[in-house]
């Protein structure tokens, strides 16, 4: 079984103020950037499964898709990796999968969603208030990665 | 207990030893597997099993009667005998839908014969709206989904009233939405809410309003209506009511089960997603919720949902519809128990189409997935309805059949694994209950007067009064191409109307869909909020162009604790004006809903809601032409008011802002205020009225106001003019939320036959419309006492959401 992690990043998205995250203002001026990351384990061919992800996941002409597997942004203060929780029905999900074909070169084992949102401000912004307002306990899961790459929650 | 493992081939359910259980053990019982019964209804259980089954219940019959049993199915509050104490004495209500609604409309029907179709049996209450074809209406509430996750919770309130629809008659076709939402302030500071994991009132109203979006745009359903309160009270328990309209023609509205037909499943499959929203619904919330009740969070998918539409309206067309019904709260144990409920009948839960393996029985039975419809159709049908979904593109499975048994049988891989007697399934055991309610000493207060126009500032610029734009903009009220009169209309295309109407193909008439709701007034008088609740809902869809008796009314209460008998007290004394009022206006009510248990436990203690009546309804406009707009038309023209002014202003949007609780909230003369609606009706036929709005929350001064906000010609009034009960402050004449009351504008040469009209009404001529200035006028004893600009006092209204949505 082979992974696949691909990051997919807007070329046309500059970074934002982050007030769009929370529901009080900051204190202090903070700045954010979403990408979407995709995390494919799957049997056969790797160049297919790349290729696969390229035409379904990518639009060539307003993304770019990272397969390191390193942060596609640097710089950050930490960042916050968040999506469904496992058993609740995620229909972008259903629809990637759903749009896969046998004869495609490989077979997907599992695939995982995440959304990443990068979070850049000085040390004294933590990460606590952007997960209470962004992640429901409800449905997702999370975790957050400081600069350092260490998962601190 | 013996439990069989899931798996694809066989069944999965258990038996629940319950005959040997004391009263103690039964209750444990109930809260260990979430079922949401009292100790009294786990007795009758017990007695029902001992006595005439002489068995042990299987799990799945016992979800199954939790969930037919539950508050959200079977409304056992408004159901209740209460023995309320309140200021007319001592009374036993043995229950409130039958005394305070069903009664009502019952009434009324006999004074209206044709008019109302059907009522409280089906999915929706059906009106007349002319020789051939009629209109419903439904409205639910999603408040404790929405609370836990708002954008699917909104999400799926819409889907599933879309459905109610759908299962209208056999097979509404949905041409309208409305939506009304109560939440927090979305400026409330984050540190105040005292519970983990509530979502912040901004969260809430972002997340509700774009799942509130995203469903009704994708399928293709115009939101046409609604409204949003903010009280600090809904942050833990924000409220979400969905509402849709639909079309049928009148002779398929009755419909009939027999033996001898198939039940097919249509649209979405089956999952764990869902599950126990019926049960779920019946308890409070805490801060356990949010981990606790995932699995009550559903999941929408309007373009399924879109499909399942076509295929169930096209189907209808055709004539292949014997009976339809929506799988709703209780997935299809309530789909099929309604359907089955007279006749009997198998339904084989191996052939349900699944989302994921290893379901157990009841959980495919009890699942709340989304966009299913359950039809029962003829054998010979069958061809045709599988061509419709292939066509369509949805899936069509024959999950059962009925019939002549009146036994519900559920099997799953050959096992008989729920056999209710349907006529017991649905006897709930009656709750008694009691309630109390006295009336609080009314406070009087001397208004200032130094600050008029500043105070006018703040009323309009408040979250009670500004506009709802932004949230408006993000819904499509166009599609299907009949939206007639919009929820922002005017010159410029973004003045606030009353009630919104739409075109109804095939027909010279029109529907209006009008709503009101006034939980500030109930703090402190809820007969009156009652009362006043169900005029103003009359008179927005009378303004709008509707003939004033063809008017049916919704109700849907939503509640904090029900057993606390203060807060019951007050649903009831609610119940007695909403009943009163409708009856006066001769309204019938033809459908509704209640929502308890809003009540959160903080970490200070539980917070309630304040009762909240919603009472909405639909109107018949005779014609195109009686369509009334609510937007000033032109400079030059005359303005009046029609219904008198009086010194009332506990529960309006002034005394809130000024901190001024306790005063005396405004009665209502149904009478009188009947009379002006008829003769405001003449005046419409005869086409004398340019525009139109009702006196609402902000008081005169903001209506006023709302009406220049097309910014085609400045409002100059005199307050001496203005009909009143007694000797009033300007405070009070400009800022009293007293009831029935409406501003029109006319032409000069109309005066003569439109006092002649009014003649048996409280009617004044207040002032006019002037093209020489864009301001709002206001004198008194000749005195100019308040000029604002108008476009300044639009900027304020129309800015009051835009730094949040």
């Amino acid at each position: 079984m082979e992974k696949i992690s691909a990051e997919v990043i807007g070329k046309f998205e500059s970074d934002g103020d982050a007030n769009k995250l929370v529901y009080a203002p900051l204190k202090v001026p903070v700045k954010y950037r979403r990408t979407r990351l995709y995390l494919l384990e799957y049997d056969g061919n790797e160049e297919s499964a790349k290729d696969f992800v390229k035409r379904s996941l990518v639009d060539d002409y307003a993304d770019e898709v990272i397969f390191t597997g390193e942060p596609a942004i640097q710089d950050f203060s930490f960042y916050i990796d968040y999506g469904m929780k496992p058993g609740a029905l995620d229909l972008e999900k259903e629809a990637i999968l759903s749009s896969h074909r046998k004869t495609e070169g490989f077979d997907i084992v599992s695939l995982k969603l995440v959304q990443r949102i990068y979070i850049f401000s000085d040390p004294s912004i933590n990460s606590d208030r952007f997960v209470r307002d962004v992640c429901n306990p409800a449905i997702h899961v999370w975790s957050v990665t400081d600069s350092d790459g260490r998962k601190v929650a | 207990m013996e439990e069989k493992l899931p798996d694809q081939l066989s069944s999965s359910f258990r038996e629940i030893p319950i005959r040997d259980l004391d009263p103690e053990g039964l209750g444990s019982l109930s809260e260990s597997m979430k079922l949401s019964l009292s100790v009294e209804d786990m007795i009758e259980i017990q007695v029902y099993y001992e006595a005439e089954m002489r068995r042990e219940p299987t799990d799945v019959e016992l979800e199954c009667i939790a969930q037919t049993w539950s508050e959200h199915c079977k409304h056992r509050i408004f159901g209740a005998r209460i023995e309320h104490s309140g200021p007319g004495g001592e009374e036993v209500v043995e229950s409130l839908f039958k005394t305070y609604i069903k009664d009502v409309t019952e009434r009324i029907i006999e004074k209206k014969p044709g008019f109302v179709l059907g009522c409280f049996v089906d999915n929706a209450g059906f009106i007349r709206l002319d020789d051939d074809q009629a209109i419903c209406l439904k409205l639910e509430t999603h408040n404790h989904p929405s609370a836990i996750e708002p954008y699917a919770g909104a999400n799926t309130g819409l889907g599933g009233v879309i459905r109610d629809i759908l299962g209208a008659g056999k097979g509404a076709k949905p041409i309208a939405s409305c939506d009304i939402f109560c939440f927090g302030p979305p400026d409330t500071d984050p540190d105040t809410i005292n519970a983990d994991d509530v979502i912040h009132p901004l969260g809430i109203m972002r997340g509700v309003v774009r799942g509130v979006r995203d469903y009704g745009n994708r399928m293709g359903i115009p939101t046409i209506s609604g409204a949003i309160q903010f009280d600090p009270s809904y942050i833990y328990n924000p409220l979400v009511f969905c509402g849709t309209a639909g079309l049928i023609p009148i002779t398929d509205i009755d419909k009939e089960m027999s033996s001898g037909l198939k039940v097919i499943a249509v649209g979405g499959r089956t999952g764990r997603d869902g599950l126990k929203g019926a049960t779920f619904s019946s308890m409070a919330l805490d801060t356990e919720s949010h981990e606790e009740d995932q699995q009550a969070v559903q999941i929408g998918n309007p373009i399924e949902e879109k499909k399942a539409a076509d295929f169930v309206i096209e189907a209808r067309k055709k004539g292949l519809i014997v009976f339809v019904t929506d799988c709703g709260a209780g997935g299809f144990s309530s789909a099929a128990g309604e359907m089955l409920s007279e006749v009997g009948g198998n339904l084989y839960l191996e052939r349900a189409p699944l989302k994921e393996p290893g379901m157990t029985s009841w959980e495919i039975f009890l699942s709340e997935s989304q966009e299913r419809m359950v039809l029962a159709v003829k054998e010979e049908s069958m061809p045709q309805l599988t061509e419709l979904a292939q066509i369509y593109e949805t899936e069509l499975t024959e999950i059962g059949d009925s019939d002549e048994s009146g036994i519900l049988k559920v099997w799953h891989h050959g096992d008989l694994v729920c056999e209710l007697d349907n006529s017991r399934l649905h006897d709930a055991p009656i709750r008694q209950l009691s309630s109390e309610y006295s009336v609080p000493s009314v406070i009087e207060y001397d208004w200032s007067e130094d600050s008029l126009s500043d105070d006018l500032e703040a009323v309009i610029g408040d979250f009670a009064v500004g506009s709802r734009e932004p949230i408006i903009r993000e819904y499509d009220h166009e599609v299907q191409g009949n939206t007639l009169l919009k929820p922002l209309a005017g010159a410029e295309g973004d003045a606030p109307q009353d009630a919104s109407v739409v075109r109804i193909d095939g027909s010279e008439k029109l529907m209006a869909m009008g709503l009101a709701l006034l939980p500030e007034w109930g703090k402190t008088d809820p007969l009156s909020m009652g009362k006043g609740t169900v005029d103003e809902c009359v008179r927005s869809l009378v303004v709008s162009g509707s003939n004033p008796d063809k008017i049916a009314l919704l109700d849907n209460f939503c509640v904090g604790n029900p057993d606390n008998p203060q807060e019951l007290g007050m649903l009831v004394e609610t119940c007695k004006g909403m009943a009163e009022a409708a009856e006066a206006y001769g309204a019938p009510f033809v459908s509704g809903k209640d929502s308890f248990y809003n009540y959160f436990e903080t970490d200070e203690g539980a917070v309630s809601i304040p009762t909240t009546c919603l009472i909405s309804g639909m109107g018949v406009i005779e014609k195109e032409s009686d369509v009334t707009g609510s937007s000033v038309r032109r400079a030059g023209s005359l303005i009046a008011v029609i219904g008198e002014t009086d010194s009332a202003m506990g529960g309006s949007v002034y005394a809130r802002i000024k901190g001024r609780t306790g005063a005396q909230v405004p009665g209502t003369d149904f009478d009188s205020a009947m009379r002006s609606y008829r003769s405001y009706h003449v005046a419409v036929t005869e086409g004398l009225i340019l525009a139109a709005h009702d006196v609402s929350e902000g008081g005169l001064a903001v209506s006023a106001a709302e009406m220049a906000f097309s910014m085609v010609a400045g409002i100059e009034i005199d307050l001496d003019s203005l009909p009143v009960s007694d000797d009033l402050s300007n405070v009070e004449k400009l800022f009293s939320e007293s009831s029935s009351r409406i501003l029109i504008e006319f032409e000069e040469e109309s005066i003569d036959r439109i006092q002649e009209i009014f003649s048996g009404s409280a009617f004044a001529v207040i002032g006019k419309t002037e093209q020489s200035h864009k301001s709002l006028r206001f004198t008194s004893g000749g005195v100019n006492i308040l000029d604002n600009q108008i476009e300044s006092l639009k900027e304020t209204w129309k800015n009051v959401l835009t730094p949040y949505y």
